[in-house]
């Protein structure tokens, strides 16, 4: 069997100061895709930003393997580039900076990393458009500054169409569903279905097992204070659903 | 006492020189004829006389020193014949050459260089009248002498005293009743290579009842030209009822350069002025922009960004007097100092007893790209109304981390990452211009700063 995607061991990690990770393990298989899900503060986004490689989340120990190299020895940038893509509980709003600019710069980098031609003007906007169609943007939000102005489902859709853009090989998803309506929702369903493949991965960060009607995972986990504490196939989001993280979540 | 450049090292002593510099030229001004005007200018430079140079003892030149001016005297130009290319001239013009333009060479008018329509008053938009102050002078002085605002007794306008005193030239614009421009109107002051030469500019723009116009105001050096030139510019706007004036100004001087310039604007009832000051410009820049709102239902718009790096100094000065019911003034100044760069913002709103209904918000915010950049920021408050909306805020810093880890997070690398988000801090503004061309013009404005790249 070939070696995991993704492979966490003994993850501990620290924000101010403050222990928040303390001893995760997770593998994630090529292929694959994963839930997480946890009652708040548990640690599910603290997660997603030490994998993404944000500021001010320090691992104090422990290792994360990504595609056989050193995940957390590569700076935020060298991470994307190397296929991680986090789509964010809270998109951050950038005045100035126009949604296309934004994205073609990110998907040259990316392109560039992986030894892929580069996109003109053209190209690039010709691609962005038919994912926003099939996403069903308004076109208008290419050109508006990024996630300025847009809606809380608006923006969580534009997280979805950079994805679809960049190709990632993991796509960590944090609580992208929250917040949408029911056809966004399918939409936004719709849009990471199609980006599986047996090379790609996804962890799905959740608290509704709605979601994972549509996205059906190969596994789910629940995390509380800083550790996977249980997991088993779809059916645990069914069982969370109707008893709560009590008795789990201790 | 002569005019003659001499090596100063008291402020006092320099003000006498700038003096002898109107006792000399006095004779022989744009309108020495006009009793009026002589006495105007006399005034101004009893004035001056009495006051000095402004001093950053003075509220409104806080961070400010002036030192420049007086180790050196700057003279005004005589020749005013520098050689110019058109070549020289369109690398300012914007795209589609779609503006009226008018060009300033050292502190003088040229004709040769300016749009050809100026010469002939029927080729120019009906209810549209353009002049050089010289020309205005010499053929219809009515038309200036009810605008030329006299001397102030606040020391803080000395320089608008002398401007007055010495001012030979500069754009008369008048729009009538009615007057919708089309296209925008585009002063280009530009500075030859000759050291210590000053041009004291006055500008008038008489926007009637119902007008509607942009202007654009652009400060430079020739290009390939590095000239420590002093630009001192008073522009004088009237806004009448109902008129809209969008105002647009670069200063992207020489870095050797002095800029002192001051905008007197006023509103009459629903009036509108709408304004935007970018500057990348000279050692030490000045702008300044005092605006009564003396009509009911008035609005300013001032907003500005200011570029510094090495070890410029970028002043911002705003002076908001609410004076009517139902006045709003939107105030957004963005500064980007890098290098050893000095900005300052000082913000003076002013709302009268009466001013009810006024809606001011004022915002300074400062990106500071190095550890050795300064930033001051200064806002002044004063409320006499009732019912009164008044908001302010000012901050310093480096760029945000979440936005920096946003982009990152997408692959794009922190150099360009830093350069997109700085290039949206200041872009923000430039932005709201409703004009594409006037738009266009100020982004690439900006992207050559950021390059570094000479303007
Ligand atoms: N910058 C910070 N400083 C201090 N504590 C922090 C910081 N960021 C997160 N925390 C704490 O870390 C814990 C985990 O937060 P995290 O955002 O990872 O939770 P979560 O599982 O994503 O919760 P939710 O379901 O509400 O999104 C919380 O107790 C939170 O308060
Ligand atoms: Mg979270």
């Amino acid at each position: 069997m070939s070696a995991p995607l993704l492979e966490i061991k003994d993850l501990h990690a620290k924000v101010d100061g403050k222990e928040i990770l303390r001893g995760l393990n997770l593998t994630l298989e090529a292929g694959q895709v994963h839930a997480i899900m946890g009652p708040n503060g548990s640690g599910k986004s603290t997660l997603s930003y030490v994998l993404a490689g944000r500021d001010g989340y320090e691992v104090t120990s422990g290792s994360v393997t990504f595609k056989g190299q050193d995940l957390l020895a590569l700076a935020t940038e060298e991470r994307a580039r190397a296929g991680v893509f986090l789509a964010l509980q809270y998109p951050v709003e950038i005045p100035g900076v126009p949604n296309a600019t934004f994205l073609k710069a990110a998907v040259n980098a990316v392109r560039a990393a992986r030894g892929e031609s580069q996109y003109d003007a053209i190209e690039f906007l010709k691609r962005a458009k038919a994912k926003f169609a099939e996403l069903k943007m308004d076109p208008v939000f290419l050109s508006r500054a990024l996630n300025v102005g847009f809606s809380g489902g608006e923006k969580k859709r534009n997280e979805i169409f950079q994805m679809a853009m960049l190709e990632p090989s993991l796509a960590i998803l944090d609580e992208t569903d929250s917040g949408l309506d029911i056809d966004a929702l399918r939409i936004v369903s719709e849009g990471v279905n199609a980006l599986r493949a047996p090379d790609r991965a996804m962890l799905v960060i959740t608290h509704y097992q709605r979601l994972l009607d549509d996205i059906v995972p190969d596994k789910v986990h629940v995390l509380s204070k800083g550790r996977i504490v249980k997991t088993g196939g779809k059916e645990l989001a069914l069982e969370l659903e109707r008893t709560g993280y009590a008795g789990i979540a201790a | 006492m002569s005019g003659a450049v001499a090596l100063q090292t008291k402020p006092a002593g320099a003000a006498e020189a700038y003096l002898g510099q109107y006792a000399g030229l006095r004779r022989s001004l744009p309108g020495a004829d006009l009793p009026w005007l002589t006495s105007l200018r006399d005034g101004a430079a009893a004035r001056f006389q009495a006051q000095g140079l402004p001093t950053s003892a003075l509220e409104a030149w806080k961070f400010t020193h002036l030192d420049r001016l007086s180790k050196q005297i700057y003279a005004p130009g005589s020749a005013g014949n520098a050689a110019v290319t058109t070549e020289q001239i369109a690398h300012f013009r914007f795209a589609g050459m779609c503006e009226i333009l008018l060009v300033f060479v050292d502190g003088q008018f040229r004709a040769d260089l300016s749009d050809p329509q100026l010469g002939d008053a029927g080729a120019l938009p009906a209810g549209l009248t353009v002049l050089s102050l010289a020309r205005a002078l010499a053929k219809s002085p009515d038309l200036v002498r009810d605008h030329l605002a006299g001397p102030e007794a606040d020391p803080a306008q000395a320089l608008a005293a002398l401007n007055l005193a010495l001012a030979a030239d500069g754009a008369v614009i008048k729009l009538a009743a009615g007057t919708k421009l089309g296209q925008p109107l585009h002063l280009l002051f530009l500075t030859s290579a000759a050291s210590g030469q000053a041009s004291h500019l006055r500008n008038l723009i008489i926007a009637e009842d119902g007008s509607d116009a942009t202007i654009v105001e652009t400060y430079a050096a020739l290009p390939g030209a590095v000239s420590n030139a002093w630009t001192n510019v008073v522009t004088q706007v009237a806004v009448a009822e109902n008129a809209v004036i969008r105002h647009f100004k670069v200063q992207s001087e020489s870095l050797e350069a002095t800029h002192t310039s001051a905008s007197g604007v006023s509103l009459a009832t629903h009036a509108r002025y709408d304004s935007f000051a970018l500057a990348t410009g000279a050692a030490l820049g000045r702008h300044e922009v005092r605006a009564k709102l003396t009509g009911d239902h008035s609005a300013a718009v001032l907003n500005g960004v200011y570029l510094g790096r090495g070890r410029q100094h970028q002043a911002q000065r705003t002076d908001v007097e609410h004076l009517a019911q139902d006045t709003s003034l939107a105030e957004i100044y963005k500064g980007v100092l890098d290098g050893r760069a000095h900005g300052a913002f000082l913000g003076r709103i002013h709302v009268g007893h009466g001013a009810r209904g006024t809606d001011a918000q004022q915002s300074n915010r400062n990106l500071l790209l190095s550890d050795h950049a300064v930033a001051d920021s200064k806002p002044e408050l004063e409320i006499y109304a009732d019912d009164v909306k008044c908001a302010h805020g000012a901050t310093v810093g480096d760029l945000e981390r979440e936005p920096l880890f946003y982009l990152k997070a997408r692959g794009i690398g922190e150099a360009e990452a830093r350069a997109l988000l700085i290039e949206a801090f200041a872009a923000e503004l430039i932005d709201r211009i409703e004009d594409e061309t006037v738009r266009g013009h100020f982004r690439n404005q900006l992207t050559h700063w950021l390059a570094g790249e000479p303007l």
